[in-house]
């Protein structure tokens, strides 16, 4: 028996939880566009972006923060900081109470300089997360099932799993995901926007496919990639499910 | 030191107190000291089915909150020497359970018995949980419906990765217990194969125990149905328990009965 210690007295603990934050990026600093712009996304995505948690990437020089927060509070989307602002707004940004995240490890290269107009043509989407930062080189391997009600995400890697992912389990990866085993439940593959992302896997019965925000449901699927070994990709908009010969 | 075994499948009614009762009645025939520990605290049956429930005097949750020894809470079983009962508390409910306590008792048991056979309510609420923390292996109990093996399937995960075993990284070894099988209705497709559970599970099958009317014969007897020679799934439960121990026995029950010689030949 295994009762040399008890994990339950201490009275904390740091966790080493991964959670599902999205990035907002600001490049426009016009509320009337961002308002916009932010509206026709959150009515894009139904439901599913109401108490959404996100963090600011300001790529903006000079922006109405307390305008910017209350729009976000008008939708209903929960900011828990700001990461990557710009030098000229981190007062701003402390001044209204919201925690200025700093990248630790892999250091990137800074933004090259955001002299030069700040202001570009106006994004059409500037909810949409930035597919270019994220870099995939990383590899998270798991190699015992996934259960059903597990999550698994693998953030700025790929995920490759040698084992079965049951019906009722998520797996997610920023990058590219790979498994083994059957895939029953759901993956989620350029969780971060990146559209070049892929899911490969030996035995398809997903109950949900998606790419970079793109998805299929299992009603989707049909019957004649059901079961095979198959790669799913994005071609433009559509999800593409091929049979890998 | 015990080895502590869970009992545990996620749904109820799948057969996890039958599995409990006779798993461990089954030890003790083969002569191992067993203690089996009912944790469904607020709707005991074990004690039904092992039938001591005229002896419970103290149960469980009296021991966990000092209100008796263990001594006097443990039930001897009158059938099988080796055999001892810990009942659980009908009149409390789960949150009488406390993780602390419940390490003090098997702490205490594990100096004197050699398995400790711990029977889960189901769910995955305080009661499952506590029943599995401390576990050394597991015996995950499913019938073969898609209901029952995606919440084994939850409860694999649940053992992987919230025991004690597995956050020392020891990790927990599980064994699938399929009950309540009837071949006859696999064949039509009314029902999961072992083959189709086992692949969704992807774990050790310990056994597979027949759909049987002597399994609820003897839960109104109160005798664990191990301990009917005759019964299919008596032999079932011996053959579980014999390849727990490391004997090797063959499957049974998983396939159609072969008509005999005379079956065959007036067959219609």
């Amino acid at each position: 028996m295994s009762t040399s210690q008890t994990k339950a007295s201490a009275p904390l603990e740091f966790k080493g939880r991964m959670m599902g934050i999205s990035v907002l990026r600001i490049s426009d600093n016009k509320l009337e566009d961002l308002a916009s712009a932010l509206d026709q996304q959150v009515n894009k995505g139904g439901g599913l972006l109401r108490e959404l948690p996100i963090v600011l990437d300001l790529d903006v020089q000079i922006i109405d923060i307390d305008g910017l927060l209350e729009l976000l509070r008008k939708q209903h989307l929960t900011v828990l900081g700001a990461y990557r602002t710009a030098a000229s707004m981190e007062a701003a940004v402390r001044r209204v109470g919201l925690p200025v995240i700093l990248e630790r490890t892999p250091a990137r290269k800074s933004p090259e300089a955001p002299a030069a107009a700040p202001v570009e043509a106006p994004a059409a989407t500037p909810a949409a997360p930035a597919a270019a930062p994220v870099q995939t080189v990383d590899t998270r391997l798991i190699t015992t099932p996934v259960r059903s009600g597990q999550r698994i995400y693998a953030r700025n890697s790929d995920l490759i799993i040698t084992a079965q992912v049951s019906a009722g389990a998520e797996v997610i990866a920023d990058g590219c995901i790979h498994i083994y085993g059957s895939l029953r439940g759901r993956a989620l593959a350029g969780a971060q926007g990146d559209e070049a992302a892929r899911i490969f896997c030996r035995d398809l019965q997903a109950e949900l496919l998606a790419i970079a925000g793109r998805y299929k449901v299992a009603d989707d699927i049909s019957d004649e990639v059901r079961g095979r070994p198959v790669q799913i990709r994005l071609d433009g908009e559509k999800l593409c499910v091929d049979p890998l010969s | 030191m015990a080895k502590v075994i869970v009992v545990t499948s996620g749904k109820g009614g799948v057969g996890k107190t039958t599995t409990s009762a006779s798993f461990a009645c089954g030890l003790a025939q083969r002569g191992h000291k067993t203690v089996v520990i009912d944790f469904d605290v607020g709707l005991r049956n074990l004690d039904l089915i092992m039938g001591c429930e005229r002896r419970v005097v103290y149960d469980f949750v009296n021991v966990i909150h000092g209100e008796a020894n263990l001594r006097q809470a443990l039930i001897k079983d009158k059938r099988f020497e080796n055999l001892y009962i810990l009942a659980a508390s009908q009149t409390r409910d789960k949150d009488a359970l406390t993780q602390e306590g419940v390490q003090k008792v098997l702490e205490e048991l594990s100096k004197e018995f050699e398995y400790i056979v711990c029977d889960s309510p189901a769910g995955i609420e305080k009661g499952a949980m506590l029943a599995m923390h401390f576990a050394d292996e597991a015996l995950v109990v499913t019938n073969p419906e898609v209901s029952s093996v995606r919440d084994s399937d939850r409860v694999l995960g649940i053992l992987q990765s919230k025991t004690q075993a597995a956050m020392d990284g020891k990790g927990i070894k599980e064994h699938l217990v399929l009950t309540r099988y009837a071949p006859k209705r696999v064949q039509n497709g009314e029902m999961l194969s072992v083959e189709d559970v086992m692949e969704i599970l992807a774990i050790d099958l310990l056994g597979v125990v027949p759909e049987s009317q002597s399994v609820l014969n003897s839960s109104n007897a109160g005798l664990p149905v191990i301990a009917e020679a005759e019964a299919d799934a008596g032999q079932a439960y011996s053959d579980i328990v014999a390849r727990f121990l490391g004997d090797d026995r063959p499957m049974r029950f998983v396939h159609l009965e072969k008509k005999g010689l005379l079956g065959r030949i007036f067959r219609s």
